[in-house]
């Protein structure tokens, strides 16, 4: 899912950070990558993921609901960005996503069957869906929760990057670099699972930590455009042509477009053949997606009876851990929300 | 270019609070002024200014304009090691290190590498402060220690009789009135009642800078930038301003 370009980073572009430093800035979080990412990593040890009585799963809402009362406790402002229609140009990476999770959940019937745990939570983790119930769900929380959220008309990404680039968040967040190409200056990784984590498949824990990384940085450091880094994507594989070029990773990618200069020449000078679509229209749609000026982003104070109501009494979460939370969020929305800390730029204004 | 302070440890402490709020930054020393540096951390809530005249140095030998590029942290950690009673000599020989010699018991030189940096130019503040209160520096000092305790934001308060500090948190709250009876206050001087609010943090980072001032003013206006200013000996002079919070 989105584009790897990550061989081609030069490590000198990459900004490892503490959460610290993302003290009072906005982050728009890519709401889908998110809690897709909590979906798949908050399950039990048999790869179940977490339900309440009625047998619903909950895994979204326990990482969404913990995980934003953390970083919203380091002073950071985050707001999530939820994909809407997905475009025509994704059908084939859709399709590709469903198939794969249809056979990741008949893998997972027969590991059960056999009683391989370590290969039913991988493909548990692999299947894991999130229907229209738990996205409602998701945004019901946020609302209860005082967290704003935005509705993308399309792309969840490249909304959060329209809003990056006209001075709205600080960054775009995502595991994703498909941001950078959507013309975000900044982009924040790790940022919904920045800590201790565990190695899929190994005993071994990491220390995760947030990246920054400069869209102008890392041009300036490739030597090349931004029109030329949604090139390389899409030569790479992008969600809308998600197997890329054949034989072309990254490195020949960006050899490539440094050969060629012209990005639309390039990708006009390939085999038809290799595209699922017309890759100049990718390229089209990373310059010009379809985004709104629709969006108001304003942090709430929580409505604690309502996320009390939410979590406890529908989905069975518990009261004590829950009221914990929630006083903590109270606190850190108080302690940064409530007040604006503003800039000396105002009164440094040149005579 | 050589320089010959008469306390290391007045750049110490300043240096060290300075390393908490910006990473680098140059300092200019021109042959007619003296040292300055001025830079803003990266969010630009804050502006520091700090400023050493000719005149405070025992040695000022400079031909032309020096500009060198500092990291704040290695500075500090080196400038840490100084020794009361310690002086300070700064060198600089080329455009690439420049060297700090304590010179004590004996003397001991270090050399840094000079950072390739430019100086972030910063046009003047345009302020006009209608609150300004002289207090001791350790009355300010304990004051912020004291504000710490409670919370996150500190509110400040003067009147023509007296000025209030205030935090109020979860955990509680805190006021700290000194009034003109108290005769902890040098100087006062308000116009009608000011009132605005500061993120702490900003304050409590710099707080070490005080360890070295004789006295501190504080200016502001309602809802408007802070200036604290560091009255230091030999006419040294340490100052920030700090963007206010709204509600």
């Amino acid at each position: 899912m989105g584009v790897n370009i990550r061989e081609i980073i030069p490590p000198t572009a990459i900004k490892e950070v503490d959460l610290s430093a993302l003290k009072y800035k906005e982050v728009a979080i890519d709401a889908y990558n998110a809690l897709y990412q909590f979906l798949a990593a908050i399950r039990q040890p048999d790869g179940t993921p977490l339900m309440d009585s009625k047998g619903r799963i909950t895994s979204h809402l326990n990482g969404l609901f913990y995980r934003t009362i953390n970083l919203v406790e380091h002073g950071i402002k985050i707001v999530y960005v939820f994909d809407g229609k997905p475009p025509e140009l994704k059908r084939i990476e859709i399709e590709k996503r469903r198939k794969i999770k249809s056979e990741a959940a008949r893998k997972y019937e027969e590991a059960i069957k056999k009683g391989d745990l370590e290969a039913a939570r991988r493909y548990a983790q692999m299947s894991s869906t999130l229907t229209e119930e738990m996205v409602l769900d998701a945004k019901r929380l946020l609302e209860a929760m005082g967290i704003p959220y935005v509705q993308a008309p399309s792309d969840g990404e490249a909304q959060a990057a329209y809003m990056a680039r006209r001075g709205s968040v600080w960054a775009a967040g995502s595991q994703d670099y498909d941001s950078l190409l959507f013309g975000s200056p900044r982009l924040v990784r790790n940022i919904t699972i920045t800590g201790r984590r565990k190695l899929p498949r190994k005993n071994v824990y990491l220390e995760i930590k947030p990246e920054i990384i400069e869209l102008e940085t890392l041009l300036k450091q490739l030597g090349i455009t931004r029109e030329q880094l949604i090139a390389i994507g899409i030569l790479v594989g992008t969600d809308y042509n998600p197997d890329g070029v054949r034989g072309v990773g990254p490195k020949t990618a960006l050899k490539m477009v440094k050969a060629h200069g012209d990005p639309v020449k390039l990708l006009e000078s390939l085999p038809r053949t290799e595209f699922p679509v017309d890759p100049i229209e990718i390229y089209e749609y990373f310059l010009n997606p379809p985004v709104t000026d629709e969006y108001r982003l304003e942090w709430r104070p929580p409505d604690e009876k309502r996320v009390y109501k939410i979590l406890v009494e529908e989905h069975d979460f518990n009261p004590d851990r829950v009221g914990n939370a929630l006083t903590r969020l109270r606190k850190a929305y108080n302690e940064f929300f409530r007040g604006r800390q503003l800039g000396l730029d105002a009164w440094l204004k040149k005579k | 270019m050589q320089l010959e302070f008469f306390d290391a440890r007045i750049w110490r402490y300043l240096v060290s609070a300075i390393s908490k709020v910006i990473e680098e930054g140059v300092f200019i020393v021109s042959p007619n002024e003296g040292m300055r540096f001025r830079a803003m951390d990266p969010s630009h809530v804050i502006l520091l200014d700090m400023y050493f005249p000719k005149d405070s140095f025992e040695t000022f030998d400079v031909g032309e304009e020096v500009r060198i590029g500092i990291n704040f942290e290695d500075l500090a950690k080196v400038l840490r090691r100084a020794k009361k009673e310690d002086r300070l000599i700064l060198e600089s020989k080329d455009s690439t290190s420049f060297s700090i010699t304590f010179k004590g018991k004996g003397e001991r030189t270090f050399t840094l590498p000079v950072l390739d940096i430019v100086a972030e130019e910063i046009p003047e503040p345009q302020l006009e402060f209608k609150a300004s209160i002289k207090i001791m520096s350790d009355i300010y000092r304990d004051t912020i220690k004291d504000v710490e305790l409670i919370g996150d934001i500190v509110k400040f308060i003067a009147s023509s009789e007296e000025f209030k500090i205030a935090s109020s948190s979860e955990f509680g709250e805190a006021e700290i009135i000194y009034s003109r009876e108290s005769g902890s206050i040098i100087d006062l001087e308000v116009e009608d009642v000011q009132e605005a609010s500061y993120t702490l943090e900003y304050f409590t980072d710099l707080s070490g800078a005080a360890r070295v001032a004789d006295t501190i003013t504080i200016r502001f206006s309602t809802d408007m930038p802070a200036e604290v200013i560091h009255e230091i000996p030999q006419g040294v002079v340490f100052k920030f301003l700090v963007a206010p919070r709204v509600e």
